[in-house]
């Protein structure tokens, strides 16, 4: 296998995204995998086997954090715990950058455990830019920040969602992840124009891209990541990997996880795209 | 609405499933999502991560009360406890209270008076097995202290570790809803003293008498080495220090 060290390989590729079912299998067999994304939210064990675990991951892949819980559309002061707890794993797993959603979890004092989305216009913002300007000085590293699934639509809403985002990262002078899937699922759910948004992501800026599955409900797409990447999703990551092929991508699965080798297969694939993309690059 | 005030709303939509007509007023339709569908799905969702957490939390309790029973216990334990807390493995710790409640006012529930303390058990394996790594006992440090220090030590057990005592045999109702369990016998209806702990990474549970819940019970509670001689315990603490229960000492300031 090509592992270095996590202290050498950059994050580069096609990675998937770390669950306990495969991590024994990953330390058992240490299959090359471009890199992993840890769930930061699960990895606040203070001991024990979790902890033991992912130092023995750390040592052999190149690893990024993912959050849920920065709450960074909240309203509710900033929960300096939480970031100080992110930032002393990022530290002790050499995470190559932090990622959270464009969303909120809480709001007096309860939490949701879901990613709820918020209205698009200038008091959200505002309001946005400056927590991620917060967190940013706590955490001191630029975060990348993700477009959320969204089954709702608020009547104060007053732009599309691309360009709250495009204004957000110029503002927050942050990074971006772009989930295309999340970008198909808010297309068939919401309406929203899924080729705009791609075309007019500020490319520069994005540093990672989500893939994964959404679920078929009766009258919506459920973004459920439990099933393999969707035919018109992978249409819509051509489309953004031609306007810029490196960008690393990593497959998540949350639900009913299947075998490693098939999220391998999945990103192997998304590593094809890549390199094609790479020969239509302008 | 401000932010402020359309998350406030929002989140006690969720939490406690409020009357959302005045919520509602500030959506609007999107492809064949009605107001009210989307905010539904919400619902469903945080209901749905929440009952995932406390099944994967409380499996035991799930096997033996069934699937479809323990979402229905779930259910009503999530409209009165929502959380509170970012990390969702911190979800859950009143399941002990509420199930003991529930058998109080379910009569199906009549049969199972010990449900509340298996919960407690499968909730103490949780915490322990999340819980910070113990030191080990530092015996050169301790043999600089001078007699009067040593009578007024006071031990500290590591953090990976809790006990508990039940009228019930639940640590035996435990292990017989192991995968792979052959216990099948008869249990006698005796209380047991439980201990969880954690030693390299596995988690061990342990039937303890009462002398050593007593002198677990006295460590919690502060007492010197001086007044666990004088309660005529101290001759056990060799053995926890042995076992790795007791990671460190402090001198209490008299």
């Amino acid at each position: 296998m090509s592992v270095l060290s996590k202290d050498i390989r950059p994050i580069s590729g096609a990675g998937i995204g770390l669950r306990s079912p495969h991590i024994n299998d990953i330390l058992t067999s240490l299959p090359d995998i471009s890199w992993l994304e840890l769930l930061a939210d699960n990895h606040f064990a203070e001991g024990g086997v979790v902890t033991a675990q992912l130092d023995a991951i750390a040592e052999y892949y190149p690893l990024t954090l993912h959050c849920v819980g920065l709450s960074l559309a909240s309203l509710e002061p900033l929960d300096k715990v939480y970031c100080q707890r992110i930032k002393a794993l990022a530290k002790r797993v050499n995470a190559k950058w932090i990622s959270e959603h464009l969303c909120f979890t809480s709001s007096m004092g309860l939490h949701s455990h879901d990613l709820l989305p918020i209205p698009y216009n200038q008091e959200s913002l505002n309001h946005c830019a400056n927590r991620i300007l917060q967190i940013q000085d706590l955490l001191g590293e630029r975060l990348l920040i993700e477009n959320v699934s969204s089954y709702m639509t608020f009547n104060n809403s007053d732009r599309v969602e691309i360009d709250f985002i495009v204004e957000l990262a110029e503002k927050a002078d942050c990074y971006l992840l772009a989930d295309v899937n999340n970008i198909y699922v808010n297309h068939v759910n919401q309406g929203l124009d899924a080729d705009y948004y791609i075309d007019n992501l500020p490319i520069e800026r994005v540093k990672e891209i989500h893939l994964a599955g959404y679920q078929q409900q009766q009258n919506y797409l459920l973004d459920a990541h439990n099933n393999p990447v969707s035919e018109p999703v992978w249409a819509l990551y051509q489309r953004l990997v031609k306007r810029k092929a490196d960008i690393p991508t990593l497959i998540e699965w949350d639900n009913d996880i299947p075998s490693l080798q098939t999220l391998l297969n999945e990103a192997r694939k998304a590593e094809l795209i890549m390199q094609k993309g790479a020969c239509h690059e302008p | 609405m401000s932010l402020k005030a359309l998350q406030q709303s929002f989140i006690q939509q969720l939490a406690h499933s409020q009357s959302a007509d005045k919520f509602l007023e500030y959506l609007e339709p999107c492809g064949n999502l009605l107001p009210e569908h989307q905010l539904a799905i919400y619902q469903n969702n945080v209901r749905g991560a929440l009952q995932k957490s406390l099944a994967q939390v409380y499996p035991v309790c799930q096997k033996i009360v069934g699937d479809n029973y323990f979402k229905q216990l779930a259910s009503v334990y999530i409209k009165q406890y929502p959380s509170k807390h970012h990390d969702l493995n911190s979800y859950g710790e009143y399941f002990s209270d509420f199930i003991k409640s529930q058998c109080l006012q379910r009569n199906e529930l009549n049969d199972f008076s010990y449900l509340s303390d298996l919960v407690q058990l499968e909730w103490f394996y949780q915490q322990v097995y999340y819980a910070a790594e113990g030191s080990l006992f530092d015996f050169s440090a301790y043999a600089k202290l001078n007699e009067q220090q040593q009578v007024n030590t006071v031990f500290q057990l590591i953090p990976c570790l809790n006990f508990f005592s039940s009228d019930y045999p639940v640590l035996s109702i435990w292990q017989m809803n192991q995968e792979g369990s052959n216990k099948h016998q008869s249990l006698d209806l005796n209380s047991e003293n439980c201990c969880v702990f954690r030693k390299k990474n596995l988690i061990e549970l342990r039937i303890i008498d009462t002398t050593i819940y007593n002198l677990l019970t006295y460590l919690i509670a502060g007492k010197t080495l001086e007044e666990l001689a004088l309660m005529g315990v101290d001759n056990y603490l060799p053995a926890l220090i042995e076992q790795g229960w007791i990671g460190g000492f402090k001198v209490k300031h008299v």
